[in-house]
């Protein structure tokens, strides 16, 4: 990436360069010409350049503090620890639910009406022994 | 004919057992009770773990004269996995007649099916049975009769079928709990013939049954009466061929108001099955069916009046 970019500056820069030439030419004062070089050796040789450099270097020591970091393998291996982490909890999550869903609805059709039922009829059975309490009567067997 | 030569073997393997044991015991050998059918051995637990399972909505009204309604999808057997699955409905009209002596029953359904059903005591000992199943597609009416000759402790049964379907079956108490029992068949269509043996075993308590057949099928049954109202029941069934088994278990709990039986097998399937007695001749019904494995939850609801 840095050098593609500094090839497309290096010939933005030329361009540059062979218009000034062209129309220091087109003049034919050689003291011109040089001047015209000297101005355009100045300009877009220092000026210029100082400020691409300090831009790439800025990027360069990012981008190598970052690479350094990321290639390290404290952090290759956290990453890959994170994850098969991601994978494995996911794969126990679902797990976990289907084995929830099973035994949830196992329990829902097996046990359930089961409890409902007796809790009935344990009332009927209260109750008519309170009938029989209170009226004296024997409770009917079934 | 078959007869005599299928009930052979273990007639003489059985009545030898308590003629010998007789002198050495106080059991009253020559009075020993009437075994249940060959049939039936598994009834018990048929009872707790094989309930009628529906899905979807059912009517019926049994008083005099028999009507029921279903409605619900119905699944089509398939060589896949996946269960297919159409709605249908359909209307059962039938009638029956009972006499101390003579039974009758008539079923007929919408879709052209017919079932008629005999039964009748000819002697004090023999019994005749009829089962007969007519339908709009050929080759798939079938017809069944059943001679049934009762002893004072044994059973013996002649079978004959359309198809060439020859079979006998005998069954005879070697103690007071304990009987042994064996068949032959022979279905002259499919050119097969088969032998089996079972064994029961029951008391007041507990009821243990097994059975071995020579199509491969190995049969295991346990019921545990544990109180008045609860058994429970567990069974296996194993085919030898086919190297596949399966186990269930379940409960069945009869209370005053309702009758609820649960169950649950190997190939992760529970099911429940509740009847509940609203008034007198008024049953609601309510069946679910969870099949894990295969995904498939049948619920279904109905009513019962009459009976």
């Amino acid at each position: 990436m840095a050098s593609s970019q500094g090839k497309k500056r290096v010939t933005q820069g030329k361009e540059s360069e062979q218009s000034l030439i062209s129309r220091a030419s087109r003049t034919r004062n050689p003291w011109r010409h040089f001047f015209y070089n000297l101005v355009l050796g100045m300009a877009s040789s220092q000026g210029k350049k100082r400020v691409t450099q300090g831009k790439e270097s800025e990027q360069s020591l990012i981008s190598r503090a970052s690479r350094n970091v990321s290639q390290s393998s404290i952090v290759i291996h956290a990453k890959r620890a994170a994850s098969e982490a991601a994978v494995v909890s996911k794969k126990l999550l679902r797990s976990t639910g289907k084995a929830a869903w099973i035994a949830g609805t196992t329990f829902l059709i097996l046990a359930v009406p089961l409890i409902i039922e007796m809790d009935r009829d344990q009332q009927l059975t209260e109750i008519e022994l309170q009938n029989a309490s209170l009226l004296g009567t024997t409770p009917t067997p079934k | 004919m078959a007869t005599a030569t299928a009930t052979a073997p273990p007639t003489s393997s059985t009545t030898a057992l308590p003629q010998m044991k007789k002198e050495n015991e106080k059991v009253d050998y020559f009075n020993l009770p009437c075994p249940i059918p060959y049939e039936e051995i598994h009834r018990e637990a048929f009872m707790s773990l094989k309930p009628e399972l529906f899905e979807g909505m059912r009517f019926d009204f049994t008083r005099g004269l028999n009507q029921s309604v279903f409605m619900g999808p119905m699944e089509i057997p398939s060589q896949s996995s996946e269960t297919i699955k159409i709605p249908t409905a359909h209307y059962e009209f039938g009638a029956n007649f009972i006499d101390p002596k003579l039974m009758l029953f008539g079923r007929i359904m919408t879709d052209g099916r017919l079932n008629a059903r005999v039964k009748c005591d000819l002697t004090d000992n023999l019994s005749f049975k009829g089962n007969a199943q007519l339908t709009n597609e050929p080759h798939m009416s079938h017809g069944m009769a059943y001679f049934d000759y009762k002893g004072k402790d044994y059973r013996s049964q002649f079978q004959l079928g359309n198809g060439a379907l020859l079979g006998a079956n005998y069954i005879q108490s070697v103690t007071p709990n304990l009987s042994f029992g064996g068949e032959v068949f022979w279905a002259g269509q499919h050119r097969k013939s088969g032998i089996g043996y079972a064994a029961r075993y029951n008391t007041d308590k507990m009821v243990a049954t097994g059975q071995v057949a020579s199509t491969g099928l190995v049969a295991l049954s346990y019921v545990q009466k544990i109180s008045e109202k609860v058994s429970l029941a567990s069974d296996l069934m194993y085919n030898y061929m086919s190297k596949e088994a399966t186990a269930s278990f379940g409960y069945d709990y009869i209370l005053r108001q309702c009758r609820l039986r649960g169950k649950i097998d190997s190939n992760g399937c529970a099911s429940a099955f509740l009847e509940e007695r609203l008034n007198m001749g008024l049953n609601f019904i309510l069946s679910a069916e969870l099949d894990h494995r295969k995904k498939d939850y049948k619920f279904g609801f109905g009513l019962t009046v009459g009976e």
